[in-house]
This record gives C-alpha cells, structure tokens and sequence, in this order.
C-alpha cells in the first residue's frame, strides 16, 4: 500500500521545515523532508536579514535549543548588529544581513550532513489518515508515503494568490507554483481557516543606484553573533542606506489608489499592522511628509537591492514612478516588482501548545499556516513542532515550553489561547516577562531543554557548561569584598565608601558602571561577552524589578501547574455566560493560566472554573478514599 | 503585559474580611486567613493568655503605631485544622465599624489583602477541605460571585465607574503604547517619549486617581447608609422627631426627661441612601446610673457619626446644657433643628452656630426643609453618585495600589531607570484598576502602537 517509509514527514523546506526535519532528525527519527523546489530550500522569500527586536530573541533561542537558523545566519551574515543598546540588556536583540543564496547553500548543507534525514524534491497534494490518526502523505506523482507523523509547513502555498496591479495570478512564491491540490485536501479537513495576505518590495540593480545621496547604515564594529556556538570573527561586508519618500511620491499613490488591489477590494486577506504596504501608510497617516525606506544588499554576489519600507501591490508603472521619485533612485532600475500574496490558513486555536492540530492525531502545523509572519517566527515553531512530532512518535509527553521560559513559548500560547486575524509577529511587548527572557541567557533557559530533547551535540553541551561556569564566576567576584576596590578612585570622585565595598555594592549606586569599573582596571572581564556584562550589571543595579518580576513568575506558575482535564464539562457549571462556556469549550485550554489569556474571560468565571475543577477533583478524591 | 495575570486570584498570600453584615452589632468578627496569620497577630494582638490552636483568648489589638484599638477574643485555627485548611485568626470585637475598619487596615499595613467574596470558601476548596463543606459549598460560592457582580454592578451605577476611571486608563494604555513603541520599534523611525514628559503625565493621572480615591468617603455611605445622629439636651422632643423620621411610634415619649435610655436606631431612605437614624438618650449630668450608660453611648455615637441633628428647644431660651452640646458637636457635620415651632420662638442659637431648621415634631410643619437640609449636607459632603464613585474596600485598595504603582513609575523615571523595567510599574497601575473594572488589553497596547506610529518596513 506505502512505496516509502518514514517516522515523521515534513512538508515543505522553508525556515519551518528545515528547523522541523532537522529537530526530528537529530533527536533520532528517520524524517523526509518534502520540497517542490531542492534548490530553494530555505529560500528567503522577503528580506535579506534574519533577526531584530524580539525576532532575534527567537533566533537565540532556537539556537540555545540546538537548532539551525543562527548558526546559518552567522555563517551567511554580511552585516552585523545589535539594537536597542541604548536600553536595558533584556530588549538588546541582533540583527544581521544575509547573503540569501549563501543562506540556502549553508542551510543545505547542515540539512543534508544531518543524520536520518532525506531530502526529497516531490509535491505532497494529500494527507491520508486512519480514522483522525495520520498514516501518510501522497504524493503528485503518485507515490504513497508512510509516516507516524506530519509536519506542514506550508508558508504561502497554500492557494497562493499574488495580486500586481489589476493583475493576479497563482504562486506560492515569487515565480514558484502554488500548492492547490494540497489547499484543498487541508480546507476539507474540517479546520476553521481563513485567508491572509503579506507584500514584499520591489527589487533594484544596485549599479543604477546613485549612493551618495543616501544616509549609511554601517554593521556594529564588534558584531554579535546569533548562534553561542559561533566562534569565528564575523566581518561586515556590505552597508545599508537610509531613504526617504516624500510629498510628490505620496500624491503619485494617492492618484493611483483605485489601481491597488488593496484598495479596490481584491484582496479579502487581511494584512499585518505592523508591515503594512506603502499605500498603506500613505492612507493612514496622511499627514506625514515623508516615510523611511532602507536600502539593502541581497547579497554579495548580487546587484539586487531589497527596497525595506516600500512593500506595495501597486501596479509595475506605478512603482517604477515611485522609485523613480525619489532622490537617488532617479534612474534605478527595478529587477522585480513588489506584490502582495493571499493564501490559506489554519486558525491556530485548532492546535493544542504542542502544535499538534486537536483534530488529527500525529498532524503538526508550523509557519505562516498558523497565521505567523517571519522567518523567525515560523523556525521557532518548526522546531517545536519538529521535537514534539518525533515526542509523538516516541509516544512520550510534548515539549512545551512555557511563557517565561522562552519568546517560543509565548508565540505559541498566544496563538493557540487567542488565535489570530492578522499576520502575528513578536514584539517584546508580547512578554510579561520580558527582563528574564534575554539573548545573554537564552542558553540558561533552554539548553538543558534541548539537551534533554536531544538536539545538544557532547561539543555544545561541554561548551555550555564551561560558559556557565565562568559567568558563574564573575558573578560571584563582584559579590567578593575587596580591600583594594579602588578607594583612591571613589574617594578622588567624593563617594563615601563603607571598608571593604564588594563591587556588587559599588554597582549599585547609580552613578558607577561597570563599564568604567573595567576600564580603570577595578574589575577583570576576562573573557565575558558585552551583553553577559551588562545583564550582570542590570541584575544587581536593579535587583528590585527583578524580584518584582520573579514574584509575578511564581505567580503564574501556579496558575499554570493547575491543569484543566480536557474533558471538563463548562456547560454545567452554573454561573458561567453562555459565550465564556462556548468559548472554553472551543479552545479547550490546559491549565488555569491559559484559560486566564483566552479574551473575553471575567475574573468571576476564572474563579468558577477554578473552583469546579477542585471540587471534582476532591469528589474524586473522598470517593475513591471510601472505596 | 500582564497577560491575564489579573483575571488569577492569587491563592498564596494572606487575605482578611469582616465577616458580620455592616452596621452595628454587639460582635463583629474579623477572619484573617494565610501564611501571614502568625506573624500578624504576633505583632497587634497583646494576650492575657498565649495563643493556641482552637482556644479563645482574651487580648487587646493594637493599630501599627502601638495604640490600642479594641479589646477582642482571638481564636486561631492551624492549618490544616480551619475552614480554609490554612492558618486563620478568628477575631471578635466591639460591633463597631469604625473599629472593625481600623483593625482590618493594621491587618492590610502588614501585607494582607481584603477577600473578593467567596474567597475563604474557594481556599477551603482549593485546599482540599471538601469534607467540610461539600457541594453546599459550590453554591455558596457560586452565588456569593454572581451576588458580588450584582451588587458590583448596581453600584457602580451601570458602569459609571468604568467610564469615570476610562480616561485614566486610556492615557495609561496611551504612554505604554509609546514606551513600548520606543521599545519595540527602536528601528523604525518613531519618536521616543521624553522622560519628564511621560513623568508628568504620570503624575497628572495619579492626582486624578486619588480624587477619586477619595470618593470612597461618600461611596462608602452610599453603600453602608448614612449614620446621623440625633442628639440634645433631654426634653427636646429628640424621639418626636425620630419618629417623625421613621414614621412610626418607634421610640417611647413621654414627658418625662430622660425617657431614652439606649440608642435607638432605624432606617429610613433618602433619595436611596440608606439613612440610619439613632435616636440618642439625652445629654444631661445624671445620676441615674443607666441613664449615665446612656450619654456616654450618645457620646460615642457622636463620634461615629456621619451627620449630627442637634435639637434645641425653640420655645426656650438658650441654655448652658445646649452650649455644652453645640461646642461637643462643632466639629462634626450637623443641623441645627428648632423643633417645637408649634410653642412659640424664642430660642436663638446664635451667630457662630449654623442656620437653624425651625420644625415641629407634633405638628410636622418644617420637615420637608428638614429633609432638604440633610441632603445637601449629605451631597455637598460627597460627590455626584451618577459621576462613579467607590463603594468597597477592596476597590479603595486597587485605586491606592495603582496610586503607589504609578508613583514608583515617575520616581524611576526620574532616575533615568530603563523603560522596560519602569513599564513594570505602569502596567501594575492599570492592572489595579483592570481589576475594579474587568478590562483587558494586550491588543489594546498593539492597537494603540500601530495607530499611532507608522511602523513596518
């Protein structure tokens, strides 16, 4: 009945699937990872750069896990930096170019040097089950599959719709094929999906570029890796540029609306806030004169130019008079229009936290399928999903990590607790816990994760631990009293100094950094990276905000630790509202704290539930003590 | 973001209430539940015989600077051997509400909580106590919930407290969106908010927040009634006109001075406060050991009071008995009354004493004036009830909680602290009073962001 046999089959190549393949391969399972295009893999379909705020958050974070996308991005990267350094570390997040086909070379190539993993170039049209237990994929060419699980990571495939202008056409990518056949064997399935839509800017030839008329943007002079395993010298070898729109450009797309798809209605997806079109803007803040647009290489062995700000669906001859309409770009000339893409997705309250689909036992979802935008985004989830498939196979429990634990975690709560009618992107906003969840300590928190997961290699776990030790180390120096701490310094600076300061105590006070501390030769930072220092220094300067939010953590913890039996009856609790019954019962939340996040829920029905809960669970209890 | 966090009743700290119905009563008793039980009644209880689990002592309570408040028995209940299988102090003091309210305050200075209702039960529940309670339980709870909404609801007047805290927390929503902006979108070209900007909004809402903290005052009388005292010399016709009040022949009168012995005390409404008259025995040196009992309740019924009626005699003139109450009263809340209109003016109270209400109990000629000048006491004294106002305890506490948050907010911004740890403090003020009126708002923040700033590349 099967031509072939796997444990797990990822379907699709793109930032989710290959951080999925990879996970379930490495923990062990025999996976396939399914492709329309193996010279596309990994592909980055919109911007050439990998990380920013909370983005590379997410990046460390797969990296502490044991996954692939930083240390691809580090060896692909052509510019550096960190951003947000004028604040706390807790928001300090990398950001690098990349060379995109450098990306997919380097990606490939960790892809195909990993154990039990086979590529494959095939397109999946069918998802075939036993009863709601998946057993496999089919294939177009007619080849059955077999596999205990599957991973879709289907990004904008799905009944892709690219909309240019008055014109519109089938794609799943740029000049890629869409996927209808697997479209609709997904709509039938049941789920409650919808339709979404994203953009990507034009493309430029940098020769007809006049660079002098814009504002660079160098990489940092001492760049920062993504991965904790990096440890080559990173080099920047391109620049970034700074532009603006400006009046004229704006009236151009305001006489030119009715021609926007976006605005003549035929485009039904709804877009994300936060990357909106060029029209867009224009539209919703009309009084502004002008609206950034960064300039960036796609690579190094490339003319192309990504244009960031400057997403639009307008038609061709439209854009090329926007372009053409700013300074510097006068005689640009455009390799590829922008476009906007429709396609489907799974509304991704359908999934439980493990990505599991509720419906289907075995069927996993990651990417742009569950709402996401970003390549980030949709890795984070591919190596979730990826652990927890091989966990289902193995029939051990899932892997979930929680919200304080990872930006992973709070992704993936927040899109199974609340579900999404907009492309969901990271923000750091979106952490309550935002001063514990940092890029200095992203391998504290979930590298003993994903060595228990198996995804540490013996050389990054020994790694680990050495580096643990020596930030170990210095915390407990500056916890040290020191005789020598400098007296004549902080005397010569009127501080009053009680005998014997510990440096911890000098770092309190507000007025001394460390940062000087090192420089004036007070305390040796031997071999501590930049963001370790300032974490350490921000733990002790403002150890109250700190405890506060431990305080919150312990907190929640007990609200999560209080799980909910999934087969809680809501439609009998008296003093429950018809539409807070309905909606626990559709999401079907696993603990307390989860349930608390679902919109829409009062306090008083918190309690109710709370309450209901415990007494079966005491009824329970009495009844089989008498037994 | 406080993601949900305030729709979870914290279920490890220590909570307290009173658990007698308001108002005046012989006993009224406080129950202190948590972890913090010992170390609370360590600090404010002084005992004549040491606590022990399950036995009632005798001791005195005494405030957080040391004064001694009331007299009370104690009784402790060690975990797991309590209602709530946690550590309770049982106290029982004087039915006083002044009393029972200063208590409950020293308890909450030591970092307890007021209880949301039906908390005590919930913990019973969570703690596993089910054999004690059963599925009556569940009701009660149930009820006390949907009760507490009701109330909760018809109090705050359909949502005018919502409206009146809306423009507090939308501004807070407002300044948490362009920090957060500033934060998130470091790379986009948003502008970001000044710290003495930001410091002096803050400080602006603050000010607000205690104005309307301060409506707890008349929120409180709103919810508990009005205690209005009716007090002078004996003979006076003080119970005429109580009954007058009331309606009925509730208090006895005769001609007889100093017919009154206790304080008597009814309800009545006006324009739905809820007015508790207390007819008092009249204030007189006596030798009569019962009627002596009586003016000392009367003087401390005074002292409890809301409003004080002072009643004079308008067909007689002024006397020393009279002065002695009016200077006894000047600095309490009062209308004069002249009752005995009927008889003839001749009293005349004098400059330094307010306008005086002319009135006859017997004939009921001047009550409507009366009635009047209540009223206007009443509502000058407190605000618009139709603007929002604060009507429990526990409201009062997230209102100054919230205060305390965006205080330590402006101080940190002050500091140059980093915003994403003084957003940790912004975020605790508008979660106190997401709390008072059940809003979320995570999408609220992002929405705002969005709106307000052109981001995306």
């Amino acid at each position: 009945m099967f031509d072939e046999f796997y444990e797990v089959v990822v379907v699709g190549a793109g930032h989710a699937g290959c951080e999925a393949a990879h996970a379930a391969a490495r923990i062990g399972l025999c996976t396939a990872l399914y492709t329309m295009n193996a010279d596309l893999i990994a592909q980055m379909s919109c911007n050439p750069a990998v990380g920013g705020i909370a983005k590379g958050h997410i990046v460390r974070e797969i990296d502490a896990l044991g996954g692939l996308m930083g240390k691809v991005a580090d060896e692909a990267g052509i510019q550096f930096r960190l951003l947000n350094t004028g604040r706390g570390p807790a928001v300090w997040s990398p950001r690098a170019q990349e060379d995109k086909t450098q990306y997919r070379i380097v990606m490939r190539r960790a892809l195909e040097q990993t154990p039990n993993l086979y590529i494959k170039q095939a397109e999946v049209i069918e998802i075939l089950f036993d009863g709601n237990e998946i057993i496999g994929v089919e294939l177009l060419d007619g080849r059955r599959v077999s596999s205990r699980a599957v991973v879709l990571t289907t990004g904008t495939f799905l009944n892709g719709l690219i909309h240019i202008g008055e014109r519109q056409f089938t794609s799943g990518r740029n000049g890629e094929p869409a996927s209808i056949s697997l479209a609709n064997c997904i709509r039938n399935l049941g789920f409650e999906w919808g339709r979404l839509k994203t953009g990507t800017p034009p493309r430029l030839d940098k020769r007809s570029i006049d660079y002098s008329k814009f504002e660079e943007q160098p990489g940092d002079g001492e760049p920062t890796p993504f991965s904790f395993s990096t440890r080559r010298e990173l080099q920047n070898k391109v620049c970034c540029h700074i532009a603006y729109t400006n009046r004229e450009i704006h009236d151009t797309i305001r006489r030119n609306m009715a021609r926007s798809p976006l605005y003549s209605g035929r485009i039904q997806g709804l877009g994300p806030r936060y990357c909106p079109s060029l029209e867009d803007k224009v539209v919703k803040f009309a009084d502004r004169e002008r609206h950034q647009i960064i300039l960036e290489p796609e690579g190094v062995d490339t003319h192309e130019v990504y244009v960031n700000g400057m997403s639009t669906s307008l038609p061709i001859d439209v854009q090329r008079e926007i372009i053409s309409g700013i300074s510097g770009l006068e005689s640009a000339q455009m390799i590829r229009p922008g476009y906007a893409i429709e396609y489907d997705f799974v509304q991704p309250t359908e999934m439980r936290n493990s990505l599991e689909t509720k419906r289907f036992r075995g069927l996993f979802l990651a990417g742009q399928i569950n709402g996401t935008t970003g390549y980030e985004e949709a890795a984070g989830q591919g190596i979730m999903a990826g652990i927890n498939a091989a966990c289902y196979v193995r029939r051990s429990p899932p892997l979930i990590l929680k919200r304080a634990e990872a930006y992973i975690g709070i992704m993936i709560d927040d899109l199974v607790t609340k579900g999404t009618n907009e492309p969901y992107r990271m923000f750091t906003s979106r952490a309550e816990f935002r001063l514990n969840l940092r890029i200095d300590n992203a391998d504290r928190r979930l590298t003993p994760v994903g060595r228990a997961a198996g995804l540490i290699s013996d050389e990054d776990w020994g790694r680990y631990e050495l580096r643990a030790a020596r930030i170990e180390r210095f915390r407990q120096s500056l916890q040290a009293p020191r005789r020598d701490a400098g007296h004549d310094y902080y005397i010569g600076r009127g501080v009053t100094l009680h005998r014997h300061p510990t440096v911890a105590s000098l770092l309190r006070r507000p007025e001394i950094r460390l940062e000087e501390l090192i420089r004036e030769g007070l305390v040796d930072s031997a071999e501590m990276r930049r963001e370790d220092l300032s974490a350490i220094e921000t733990e002790i300067k403002y150890e109250g905000y700190m405890k506060q939010q431990d305080r919150e953590v312990a907190r929640i913890r007990k609200a999560e630790e209080r799980s909910i039996p999934s087969d809680l009856d809501y439609s009998s609790m008296s003093g429950l509202s018809r539409e807070i019954v309905e909606k626990l019962s559709r999401i079907r939340p696993e603990s307390i704290a989860q349930a608390s996040r679902i919109p829409g829920i009062t306090p008083a029905s918190m309690s109710i539930v709370l309450f209901h809960i415990e007494v079966q669970k005491n009824r329970v209890r009495s009844e089989s003590l008498r037994q | 973001m406080q993601e949900g966090l305030h729709k979870l009743i914290p279920t490890d700290d220590t909570i307290v209430a009173i658990s007698t119905p308001p108002g005046r009563s012989g006993i009224g008793v406080i129950r202190i539940s948590g972890c913090l039980v010992e170390r609370i009644a360590g600090r404010f209880l002084r005992l004549s015989t040491p606590l022990t689990s399950k036995r009632a002592s005798l001791g005195k309570w005494h405030d957080e600077e040391g004064t001694p408040i009331d007299e009370v028995v104690a009784t402790l209940f060690k975990s797991p051997g309590s209602y709530t299988g946690e550590d309770t102090l049982e106290l029982s003091a004087h039915g006083n509400p002044l009393i029972l309210q200063r208590i409950v305050h020293s308890i909450c200075f030591a970092g307890a909580r007021i209880a949301a209702p039906g908390e005590f039960t919930m913990r019973a529940v969570l703690n596993g106590k089910m054999d004690l309670i059963q599925a009556e339980a569940v009701r009660g709870f149930v009820e006390a919930q949907t009760l507490a909404q009701a109330r909760t609801a018809m109090l705050q007047m359909g949502g005018t407290l919502s409206r009146r805290l809306a423009p507090e927390k939308n501004q807070l929503i407002d300044i948490l969106a362009r920090l957060e902006a500033g934060i998130d979108f470091a790379e986009d070209d948003v502008s970001v908010p000044d710290n003495h900007v930001v410091a002096v909004e803050l400080t602006r809402i603050q000010e607000k927040l205690v104005e309307i903290r301060a409506t707890y005052t008349f929120g409180k009388i709103l919810f508990q009634g009005i205690r209005l005292a009716i007090v002078g010399k004996p003979n006076v016709g003080k119970s005429s006109l109580f009954n007058r009040f009331v309606g009925a022949e509730r208090a006895i009168v005769t001609e007889i001075p100093g017919t009154t012995r206790d304080v008597l005390s009814e309800s009545i409404s006006l324009d739905g406060i809820p007015l508790r008259f207390s007819d008092t025995a009249g204030v007189r040196q006596s030798a009569d050991p019962i009627e002596c009992i009586g003016i000392q309740k009367t003087m401390e019924e005074l002292s409890e009071a809301d409003l004080v009626l002072v009643v004079l005699d308008a067909s007689s003139p002024l006397d020393a008995a009279d002065r002695e109450i009016l200077s006894r009263i000047a600095a309490t809340t009062y209308v004069t009354v002249l009752n005995k209109c009927d008889l003839g003016v001749i009293c005349e109270p004098g400059s330094d004493v307010a306008a005086a209400i002319k009135v006859s109990a017997v004939t009921g000629s001047g009550m409507e004036e009366l009635r009047n000048a209540i009223r206007e006491k009443v509502i000058s004294n407190g605000q618009d009830s139709s603007s929002g106002i604060l009507t429990t305890a526990r409201q009062a506490e997230n209102v100054t909680r919230a205060v305390d948050a965006l205080k330590n907010a402006v101080a940190a911004l002050n500091q140059g602290v980093p915003h994403e740890m003084v957003l940790l403090d912004i975020y605790e003020g508008l979660e106190q009073l997401n709390v008072l009126t059940g809003e979320v708002l995570t999408d609220d923040i992002l929405g705002r962001i969005f709106s307000t700033f052109c981001i995306g590349k």
